[in-house]
């Protein structure tokens, strides 16, 4: 479970693009239309009797339930994964959650005082026309490694946002300077500055 | 158009009703694991999203379709 600070709240997601989803997704839907053609065609080319008691057409009706079931379950597996990878960016940080299998996930965090740099690379005709391509941010620190996420949904979209909250957040913490109002020459010596939050 | 293997011995399978119900209560339990995994996923990581709700009620509806007409096949068998 993420635990934000109090206050912090979520401005964006970022997630793979749903293509990338829908290729698994269309493969699941042509396994699952695939046992009765395959069952039509074998019991056509082989001599094949099916089964010594009850109805055939009912055993049939409950293999291919199981079959759908298989898939609904598999399909929901691979939904997980792609649906709980995400980032989050809130008003201070970005949180990535790495989802890499049901029971291994990674989660790190960014401030937006430690990004360096956005990147964004979008790669041919059709990452152009659904709008998806690669992100990484890069870190100042030498501790930490960069974000990576591949085929992201509206990339350019992300950098803007990340920036803005990147620009607020500066100017919200700006040093600035006390001037010394009473006289008593304190606040200003140099290296006297209170930071606004 | 004849059967291109007509030639072949033909083989048949015998199927009996308990065995299809023992393999449906065996389906059940590995279904219900898997479940309670993804819905224990969805609603500690899913931070309460509104599109983990509807597939979480999707997936549950379609289910319990998908095992009635299991069940109604195996009854009629």
């Amino acid at each position: 479970m993420l635990h934000l600070d109090p206050g912090e709240k979520i401005v964006h997601e970022v997630r793979k693009h749903w293509f990338v989803f829908f290729a698994y997704g269309f493969f699941l839907g042509i396994a699952a239309i695939l046992p009765p053609i395959l069952f039509e065609v074998f019991i056509y080319l082989v001599p094949f009797r099916l089964p010594t008691e009850g109805s055939i057409g009912a055993l049939g009706m409950f293999a291919y339930m199981i079959w759908l079931l298989t898939i609904w379950i598999a399909f929901f597996v691979q939904w997980t994964n792609y649906y709980l990878d995400v980032w989050h960016v809130t008003q201070k940080r970005i949180i990535d959650v790495e989802q890499k299998s049901l029971f291994h996930r990674e989660i790190s965090t960014i401030r937006f005082d430690k990004i360096q740099d956005i990147t964004v690379e979008v790669r041919g005709f059709l990452a152009t026309f659904l709008d998806i391509g690669d992100i990484r941010v890069q870190t100042a620190s030498e501790n930490s490694k960069d974000f990576f996420m591949r085929s992201a949904s509206r990339p350019e979209q992300v950098r803007r946002i990340v920036f803005a909250q990147h620009n607020w957040e500066s100017e919200r913490s700006r040093p600035v300077r006390v001037v010394d109002k009473d006289g008593d020459g304190y606040a200003d010596q140099p290296g006297n500055t209170e930071t606004e939050k | 158009m004849q059967q291109p293997f007509k030639d072949l011995p033909t083989f048949s399978v015998s199927v009996g009703k308990s065995a299809l119900w023992i393999i449906l209560i065996v389906f059940f339990i590995g279904y219900a694991t898997i479940s309670a995994i993804l819905i224990y996923h969805w609603r500690k990581y899913g931070m309460s999203n509104g599109n983990i709700l509807i597939a979480e009620s999707l997936f549950l509806t379609v289910s319990v379709i998908l095992f009635g007409i299991a069940f109604f096949a195996l009854t009629i068998f």
